[in-house]
């Protein structure tokens, strides 16, 4: 291994910070709190609309490490989730493309199965395919995402994951009407519409968000011969087209001392797939629509929930074999021309919380669900996969807080249970009744989080406990064509540890409002899928890895004067493969870059702000063998977003310039990576509408 | 040698002159010493040796003097040398043998391909490099040049350069999107063929372009007419035969799971007009071999094609087929998928009564296996492993190594198949997953 490792000089270098910075934030004014714990806003109000803001804490875990990224105002210009979660602190996020294209997240050097995402609470993980594309979120209905690093609240019963991502969608408040629409690089174009008004004692509200680019940027395709430079050429990405549309309805109705929110999100989407820069398959395509219905009933104060949601999934994926037999043109190399993919889910939750005696604080939370998976192959002559999960969790948390010590200690404890049916063809082979693999998974995963107070500008944090990954059907029953079925496979499992600071204060000579957090963490992870090649030839899921990711998060954010605000994060990460599969024991972990950084700065005015990012990634092994040819370079990417007020009436006109040194860069399986690319957007909102009723965004 | 083989021996030597199309004079994978060609070295061998030392003759097999190897004469030293190893129970090495094993390497997950040198006097690796080739990478040899096929995804042909330390190569152009070349034929320095698995076009290259790569695939032989109903023969492995290029073509329907549709055939190209003259239609569905091109045995005049037919559910079917090139017909299935135990994923036929080769279970559990093609039945395990066997391969002086891509304790594992012994104390292994194996032999061999 080259990169230096990770270990008590990191230590080090995080408890100096904390010496360093403890006892000038110290003695700062506290940011304000509200009694309820609702999140923490360290920054100053945004003097122009359309900026997006982050912060340090979450009202429903006091001990964990969490981002929340104010995303209300990401409709006024061109973003993606996977650009948001791309920049905070802990978080590497894939691109097998531009951005529109497939995406992946893990946090703190997790797999991306191991990240459970929810949308408003409904999980868009899912028993047939852990991993969730962050393309198929629309951030123009989303208002905020919570990132709990390395552990699950005891709001979400049903964990399966080592980090959670709650993506919360818009919730407008009264009458208001905003849209916006933009243009850019690769004939991309963007449209949202939103609104809401009164009706029948509730509000009713929506946003309808439309995408469309065609992808076609323009990259240096070395034709799958790293070592030979000389027959290089200039290409552009073929197939890589993507349309989507999301349309967000919510109706709230308050009930008493409660309120009752029926939402429903459909998502369509139909992209092309063209695979990875060297061979692009021309005609493959996934065409897919999502809908998700929620039902969430909460106590005014927050203390008592139920809800209910039914999702539906429909994917259809394209790859038809007659590419093969063109030149110039590929498939992807399924094994069939085209699969009806269809999951169908019903969960339900509750959860509920209640003071104790001697301060303590306990929260329960209850989840079930049932869901089930079909895939078919229209032309192929059998009749397809058939499986399904049950599942129920158990959460159950005490928040022992010592008023006098200004100390919490939590103490949580979670169960749960999946059974996994199957009823099935392997490869397309019918399995006999007999000897199909049904199976159990169940795991009971403690917590024990810290939190101490000494002064009200410094916050220590702590915290370690266990988690597990349910396998999917895919590794239970292989019956994706390509891989054998393990029924005995076992849940991966992780033992976390982190332990961290957060300093804030009110003024320091010219900063206004500093904030600095500092985390360290040390996580085990077990059992780690890994598919290998059986005797039969044929891959087959095993619990053979494991791995350990130590790592440093630091990110800060202040004020300079009343226009100038900036924020950064650094990440470190040093991940060691623990596998028993030899050639991997001791190698540097995939897909991890060692240092990882984002910078924003923000010059804001009343009526136009600019603002200037730099992201910056070190050099990283794309696979799990420390592959030299196809290790990604170090990079580092600007962009500038410029926003201007029209006028008075509410409209925003935001210009964003991204890549601008048109950094060339590929990622996992040499997908390119778009260059330098421009998107302008023009938004509005009618505002007097909208801070009349007190909008939430 | 144990009583009940040795006794095997002397059966199959009768059986070996009866059966005419399989008496074998010294081919590919006859060993040193075994002048009959029976897969044996036995007394036999040291009387036909000391009939041709008598005539004024030479063969190479017979030429195992130690004091003397490759000298050109064949005296009465090698007959005695040869006596000697027959009642030793030893194959002597000769001439024809190799030197040193060059292993092709890709990770556990394809991700990442390298090359291995190992020495054959001590099994311990000489030089190795990571990262170099592809993750999905097999080997090939023309006359001493080594050439490196990347291939699902990466779509080209590498030359190595073996002179160098660090296997530096040499060329790498492209075969063509998505093309996934399996084997590559050179019938002179500068030209040859490559299959291209999933394009239903055979390439002919040209090596002697520049690093540009302009017109390296200089044309391509349709062989669509051969292939199923999807358009794509899945063309596999490939043998030269007097000017003829034989091609192994699958016919799997990639719009089902890449089950067979039917027996697969042999595609004849006529290199010197690059046309499709013919086929041999084979008895056996899905011919693949990966790891080796088609088995051609010159004295036998037979061609070997072995398959699994279809995988995992039909154990039965598939095994190993003789061809006939010069009639371009088929001369049956010599032992089938059901004698063998399971799906045949590679073989090497040693002389004209003996044969190794990995067979995987209904359990996917692969054993490597000797078999004994008079009685057409297996005769000993020499490993079994829940993972991979990708590969095994023989040199003339009867050392057999296997890939074991057993992902806990991979390597290469070398045995004498004069004992059937292994004679490499652990899996040799230097980092990256051994895949594709290799006998490094002088030029003029392939």
């Amino acid at each position: 291994m080259t990169e230096p490792r990770l270990g008590f000089s990191a230590a080090r270098a995080l408890i100096a910070a904390v010496l360093i910075s403890a006892p000038t934030f110290a003695f700062g004014r506290p940011a304000a709190a509200t009694d309820n714990g609702e999140s923490v806003d360290v920054r100053p109000e945004i003097i122009v609309s359309g900026e997006l803001t982050t912060e340090y804490e979450s009202s429903v875990d006091a001990t964990g490490f969490t981002t929340v990224i104010r995303a209300g105002e990401a409709w006024r210009g061109y973003r993606t989730v996977g650009e948001l979660l791309g920049r905070s602190v802990g978080l590497r996020v894939t691109n097998f493309g531009g951005p529109e294209d497939l995406s992946t997240v893990s946090v703190r050097g997790s797999g991306p199965a191991q990240v459970r995402i929810l949308l408003d609470g409904v999980a868009l993980t899912r028993a047939g395919n852990a991993v969730v594309n962050l393309a198929d979120i629309p951030l123009d209905a989303v208002d905020r995402i919570e990132i709990h690093r390395g552990y699950t609240p005891v709001r979400f019963a049903s964990s399966g994951a080592s980090s959670v991502i709650n993506i919360v969608t818009r919730q407008v408040e009264g009458p208001t009407l905003s849209s916006s629409a933009s243009f850019g690089s690769f004939t991309t174009v963007k449209g949202t519409l939103s609104g809401g008004s009164p009706l029948t004692g509730g509000t009713l509200s929506g946003v309808l968000t439309v995408r469309h680019t065609d992808g076609d940027f323009e990259y240096i395709d070395d034709r799958g011969t790293p070592l030979n430079p000389d027959d290089d050429v200039e290409t552009k990405r073929k197939n890589n087209d993507s349309s989507s549309v999301d349309a967000l309805a919510r109706y709230v109705v308050p009930l008493g001392n409660s309120r009752l929110t029926v939402t429903n999100d459909v998502f369509y989407k139909d992209r092309g797939t063209p695979g990875n820069g060297v061979s692009q398959a021309l005609d493959a395509r996934v065409r897919g629509l999502r809908n998700i219905f929620a039902a969430d009933w909460t106590s005014e104060d927050d203390r008592y929930g139920a809800a209910f949601d039914f999702s539906y999934l429909d994917e259809i994926v394209e790859d038809p074999s007659s590419a093969d037999t063109q030149e110039g043109n590929t498939s992807l190399g399924l094994p069939y021309d085209e699969a009806h993919n269809t999951t169908s889910a019903l969960g339900i939750r509750g959860r509920a919380a209640r003071p104790l005696p001697f301060g303590q604080y306990l929260e329960a939370s209850i989840a079930g669900g049932f869901e089930r998976f079909l895939g078919s192959y229209p032309k192929n002559p059998f009749s397809g996969n058939d499986e399904s999960r049950f599942n129920l969790a158990v959460a159950v948390g005490d928040d022992i807080y010592i008023d006098r010590w200004n100390f919490t200690a939590t103490l949580q404890v979670r169960h749960e249970s999946l059974w996994n049916r199957f009823n099935s063809t392997f490869a397309g082979i019918p399995v006999p009744t007999d000897e199909r693999p049904d199976n159990y998974d169940g795991a009971t995963n403690p917590r024990l989080g810290l939190r101490w107070d000494p002064v009200p500008a410094l916050t220590l944090k702590g915290n370690l406990g266990t988690w597990f990954r349910p396998p999917t059907f895919r590794e239970l029953f292989g019956t994706d064509g390509f891989t054998a079925p393990n029924p005995t496979l076992e849940p991966e499992s992780g033992f976390n540890r982190d332990v961290g600071f957060i300093a804030r204060g009110a003024r320091l000579g010219p900063i206004r409002s500093p904030v600095l957090e500092g985390v360290y963490f040390d996580n085990d992870l077990e059992d780690l899928i890994l598919l290998v090649t059986t005797g039969g030839n044929i891959p087959v899921a095993t619990n053979f890895s494991r791995a350990r990711i130590r790592g440093v998060e630091l990110r800060a954010a202040f004020e300079i004067g009343p226009f100038l605000s900036v924020e950064g994060n650094y990440t470190h990460q040093d991940g060691e493969n623990r596998s028993r599969v030899v050639e991997l024991r001791g190698r540097e972990l995939p897909n991890l870059p060692s240092d990882v950084a984002f910078a924003r700065l923000l010059f804001s005015q009343p009526s136009f702000s600019v603002a200037y990012e730099f992201d910056y990634q070190s050099d990283v092994f794309l696979d799990d063998t420390e592959n030299r040819e196809r290790r990604q370079p170090g990079y580092g990417t600007h962009n500038l977003e410029l926003l201007f007020a029209l006028g008075g009436g509410g409209f925003l006109f935001k210009f964003q310039a991204m890549n601008l040194t048109d950094e060339q860069y590929f990622d996992r399986w040499q997908f390119p990576q778009p260059g330098r690319a421009f998107y302008a957007t023009l938004s509005y909102e009618n505002r007097d509408v909208a801070a009349s009723n007190g909008d939430a965004t | 040698m144990r009583p009940e083989r040795r006794k095997r021996a002397a059966v199959s030597l009768v059986l070996a002159a009866l059966i005419s199309p399989l008496a074998v004079s010294p081919g590919a994978h006859a060993l040193c010493g075994d002048l009959n060609t029976d897969g044996h070295v036995a007394a036999t061998d040291a009387l036909v040796s000391l009939q041709v030392v008598v005539a004024g003759g030479y063969r190479l097999r017979g030429d195992v003097n130690p004091e003397s190897t490759g000298d050109g004469e064949l005296t009465v030293t090698d007959s005695l040398r040869t006596l000697q190893s027959a009642v030793s129970l030893t194959i002597p090495r000769c001439a024809a043998a190799a030197g040193s094993l060059l292993v092709a390497t890709s990770s556990v997950s394809f991700g990442n391909g390298g090359l291995t040198e190992v020495r054959l006097d001590n099994f311990e690796i000489e030089r190795q490099q990571e990262g170099i080739t592809a993750g999905d990478s097999v080997l090939r040899m023309h006359n001493g040049r080594a050439f490196v096929l990347n291939r699902f995804a990466a779509n080209n042909l590498q030359e190595i350069d073996l002179d160098d330390p660090d296997f530096a190569a040499l060329s790498q152009c492209s075969l063509g999107s998505g093309a996934n070349p399996h084997d590559v034929v050179l019938i002179t320095e500068e030209k040859g063929y490559v299959t291209r698995y999933d394009k239903p076009s055979l390439g002919v290259v040209d090596l002697s372009v520049d690093s540009t790569c302009g017109g390296f695939v200089s044309k391509l032989i349709d062989l669509s007419a051969l292939s199923d109903n999807d358009g794509v023969p899945e063309m596999d492995q490939m043998a030269l035969i007097d000017g003829s290029l034989f091609v192994a073509l699958q016919r799997l329907d990639r719009r089902n799971f890449f089950l067979p549709t039917g027996p697969g055939t042999l595609a004849v190209i006529d290199t010197v007009s690059d046309t499709l003259i013919g086929e041999v239609p084979l008895q056996i569905v899905n011919p693949f071999a990966e790891t080796k091109g088609l088995i051609f045995e010159p004295s036998l005049g037979r061609l070997f094609v072995g398959g699994p037919g279809t995988l995992f559910t039909n154990l039965e079917d598939g095994g190993i087929e003789a061809v006939n090139p010069q009639s371009a017909s088929s001369e049956g299935i010599i032992i089938t998928g059901a004698e063998l135990g399971g799906d045949l994923l590679d073989f090497v036929i040693v002389g004209s009564t003996r044969a190794y080769a990995i067979v995987s279970d209904r359990r996917f559990v692969a054993s490597l296996v000797e078999v004994d093609l008079t009685t057409r039945s297996v005769v000993d395990t020499l490993i079994q492993s829940e993972y991979s066997i990708s590969d095994i391969e023989l040199d003339e002086s009867g050392i057999l190594c296997a890939a074991d891509r057993n992902p806990l304790a991979p390597g290469l594992r070398c045995f004498d198949i004069a004992s059937n012994l292994e004679l490499t104390e652990g899996p040799v292994f230097g980092g990256l997953t051994p895949f594709n194996v290799i006998f490094r032999r002088s030029p003029g061999s392939r």
